[in-house]
């Protein structure tokens, strides 16, 4: 009962009609920085931090919150369309997605991903309108062990993901990994791979990294061949994702929504984490895996949905015991605690306006999300009309001053070139940057919660098992391990009774 | 039917293109030629640590301040690594016109040279000013059954306990509180050291290390709920907990950590350029707006004059420096 007052009373708050312009600007202005790769949530946040010190404390929480979210479905178009993952989350999007684009399909992926970033996005609203405060609880028992085997889980997803080739994807995964550990140590501060030089001290951007060996590899592919990409889509047809579309997808979204929930409310689990689970969970259930990176609608509605579930829910932790999960977190709960604000277990009961008013907000946002990015498919999906030689200028353009706008930095442009040519000596050699670029996310957190694990018990490895929630994740792992080994030698072994010549994939 | 999704989509090309370019020239960094009296374009506000931390809000908060004494942008650039080395060298080598800025810490200009080799001379940086300074204490939690430093002897005195710190990463003013103490009370430890204040603040409430020096900024939710709880003050004063009767090092030790965000410039920047940078300083710390927002961050907004906060610098330097090898850290 007394949630339901609580969200009647965030409503009265985010039906307000200075909230109801921030909710839009907010929804309107991330979607707009998730098209243009690399101007990312966090750079857009800082930049507009000032502007919220006038606004009430609720108005800006609305406001950032929206960019937030609504930068999570921008995400999307530029993955799918040029291939351009905007943040590490939607890198999972561009296995399926732009296979889809090539196949004349982008209006269905574009749509399948509103459709289901919107049932993400509200799943999760209504998840933390019930649940916020006992998982909020649960989530504070999340320690550096239970990280390291949500890391190495995430690593052994990441070799799954390979499409083709195992050996292939686990040597790219293992050089996203030593890419990784350029940069200081994370705990002595020393410098490792630096070469010398400070550019390299904070390490390799993550961002430019993605851009150089998926956009700009596979620019340089295209016009390699040149012209082939703008026969396949002059037949752009259906915008709206069709009946069939529609029920292929429905179980990836349902499952991509409690998928990307759960992991969002973990401090520090991201988005990335939650869409990587959710593409591989849509591949192991799949009748036949094979189709997928070859434009399998379900591989992108699964993780779409889910890190915009994430998205959402990462709120929880900050609202409910005032831990920022990332840095757009830490910036908005700066945001607050500037305005008097702290968040934390007493918010709800303090400010309860706070609390239920940006939950209420994102109901609306999610919607305005939805009536926004529908008409936008059709706008964006022009886009592949442009030539190609124009448009991969363009694509590059875009890329650099995104890149260069992270840190103003000259170098990270220079990152993006020699990762770019990498990709695109990748593609022609048949490595993917998946796995490479997904390691290379995962690497920083398995290092520093396995170091601090070993710190914490003194160098023994029980340590793992020890902790009931580390003990049960290692075990699911083993299971999961165990099961894929035995069931693809099964296969392998009913797959070679009835064709000889097909040798069994997993 | 047609039209109307043609116009709709005119329409939200025409406010994406209009959005896309109010962003871009937000985001415009001003950069026409100098000439003239100081300041004549935009100024480049370098935050050696990442967004979001209680250094670079207070800084952000300052540098939109900054931007009305002076009459011109104040940009913020964070420059993170090498716990705040990396960017305070760039400070240290930049052009000393007054057009790059910087924000000096307790720990890159008071810890960090005297335990790592550091290319820059904090010394030798010109002081704009003080405007913030750090409260620590020595912080437990629940599970932990110290409320002093007597009972915190005690405690790990006993057989079967063990002291584990919550550490932000790299070697820092709390890392030298920490080593204080344990040298004072003859306890050892080990460390497990985080991301952020907040991780570091989140491990201690979590029950993975049951100490940390830290602030008021990531510790006044566990501090109102009483899971976590005050040994002693290691600032000069916190008067919040210092009015529930917790003790001060000061008091006990006649030793406190004292940690200054500072506003600092390039070596040689010129007396005039400093003059006004001071002037611009002491009215935005004077805007009683700067100070109620610091001040809610957790930590209390306080002006220092450059001079004196120069001289602070100094003395701290050594003091820390002869305590960094009485206890053995570098």
């Amino acid at each position: 009962v007394s949630v339901l007052d609580g969200i009647a009373q965030g409503f009265a708050v985010a039906a307000d009609p200075v909230n109801l312009l921030y909710v839009f600007l907010g929804v309107l202005i991330g979607t707009v920085i998730g098209v243009l790769p690399g101007l990312g949530p966090t750079a857009t946040i800082a930049l507009l931090l000032p502007i919220t010190y006038g606004v009430a404390p609720t108005t800006a929480v609305i406001m950032l919150a929206g960019i937030y979210y609504g930068s999570m479905y921008g995400g999307t178009i530029t993955s799918v369309l040029l291939r351009l993952p905007g943040e590490a989350a939607s890198v999972v999007t561009t296995f399926d997605g732009y296979e889809m684009t090539r196949q004349g399909r982008a209006g269905t992926a574009l749509g399948i991903s509103a459709i289901g970033s919107f049932i993400g996005g509200t799943v999760a609203v209504v998840g933390m309108t019930v649940l916020a405060l006992p998982l909020a609880e649960a989530a504070v028992r999340f320690g550096p062990p239970e990280y390291v085997a949500l890391a190495l889980l995430g690593i052994l997803l990441v070799t799954y993901l390979g499409t083709r080739h195992p050996i292939k994807s686990l040597s790219m995964a293992v050089l996203g990994l030593l890419l990784a550990t350029v940069g200081q140590d994370p705990i002595a501060g020393t410098a490792r791979f630096t070469l010398d030089s400070t550019a390299l001290l904070d390490g390799l951007d993550f961002v430019a990294v993605a851009m150089g060996l998926f956009g700009v590899g596979e620019i340089l592919h295209n016009l390699e061949t040149e012209g082939k990409l703008q026969r396949v889509t002059a037949t752009i047809t259906n915008i709206w994702p069709g009946r069939k579309d529609l029920r292929d997808s429905s179980g990836a979204i349902a499952r991509g929504s409690v998928l990307g929930f759960l992991i969002g409310v973990l401090p520090g689990g991201g988005g990335m984490i939650s869409s990587l689970a959710s593409y591989a969970v849509e591949k192991r259930r799949a009748k036949d895996p094979s189709r997928f990176g070859r434009g399998a609608i379900e591989g992108v509605a699964g993780p779409e949905t889910a890190n915009n579930g994430s998205s959402t829910s990462s709120f929880i932790p900050l609202l409910t015991l005032g831990i920022p999960s990332n840095v757009v977190l830490a910036l908005i709960y700066g945001a607050l605690l500037i305005q008097g604000i702290t968040p934390g277990p007493l918010l709800v009961q303090e400010h309860p306006d706070v609390f239920w008013g940006v939950i209420a907000s994102m109901y609306i946002g999610n919607v305005m999300l939805l009536a926004l990015n529908i008409p936008l498919v059709g706008v964006f999906v022009q886009l592949l009309r442009i030539r190609t030689g124009i448009l991969a200028a363009f694509a590059v353009l875009v890329t650099m001053v995104g890149v260069y706008s992270i840190d103003n930095d000259p170098f990270d442009m220079w990152i993006v070139l020699v990762f770019g040519i990498v990709g695109w000596l990748m593609k022609k050699t048949g490595f993917e940057p998946g796995p490479l670029v997904l390691a290379f996310v995962l690497g920083p957190l398995l290092e520093d919660s396995f170091r601090q694990s070993m710190l914490l018990s003194d160098g023994s490895l029980g340590i793992f098992v020890q902790r009931p929630l580390s003990g049960a994740l290692f075990g699911l792992m083993a299971a999961v391990v165990v099961f894929g080994v035995v069931s693809s030698r099964v296969r392998r072994r009913r797959n070679a009774v009835r064709t000889p010549t097909n040798v069994g994939s997993a | 039917l047609v039209v109307d999704a043609m116009k709709l989509k005119r329409a939200v090309v025409a406010v994406v293109a209009v959005s896309v370019l109010a962003l871009s020239a937000c985001a415009q960094v001003g950069s026409n030629a100098g000439g003239g009296a100081y300041p004549s374009r935009t100024i480049e506000l370098i935050i050696p640590y990442g967004a979001g931390g209680g250094t670079d809000l207070s800084a952000r908060i300052l540098a939109d301040q900054l931007k009305v004494a002076l009459g011109q942008e104040v940009v913020v650039r964070n420059v993170g690594g090498g716990g705040g080395a990396v960017g305070l060298t760039e400070v240290f080598r930049a052009k000393p016109d007054g057009y790059t800025l910087g924000i000096g810490t307790g720990t890159n200009m008071t810890v960090l040279p005297n335990t790592t080799e550091v290319a820059y001379k904090p010394n030798d940086f010109a002081f704009v000013g003080g405007f913030l300074e750090w409260q620590y204490a020595l912080l437990t939690n629940r599970a932990t059954p110290v409320n002093s430093v007597e009972e915190l002897q005690a405690w790990a005195a006993t057989p079967g306990n063990r002291v584990i710190s919550s550490e932000t990463g790299g070697l820092g003013i709390q890392t030298l509180g920490v080593a204080f103490l344990a040298s004072k009370l003859g306890f050892t430890y080990d460390v497990v050291p985080s991301e952020s204040g907040n991780e570091s603040s989140l491990r201690l409430l979590a029950g993975d290390a049951n100490v940390s020096v830290s602030s008021p900024a990531t510790n006044a939710t566990g501090l109102a709920s009483g899971d976590i709880k005050p040994v002693v003050v290691m600032s000069p004063s916190w008067p919040e907990l210092e009015q529930k009767g917790v003790r001060t090092t000061q008091d006990l030790y006649g030793f406190s950590l004292i940690n200054r965000n500072v506003l600092i410039a390039p070596p040689g920047t010129p007396d005039d350029v400093m003059q006004k940078l001071e002037a611009a300083l002491k009215s935005a710390m004077a805007d009683p707006g700067v100070q109620k927002k610091i001040n809610d961050l957790g930590n209390p907004a306080t002006f220092l004059s450059g001079a004196d906060a120069k001289r602070e610098n100094e003395e701290l330097l050594t003091t820390y420096g002869a305590l960094i090898d009485q206890i053995g850290l570098s």
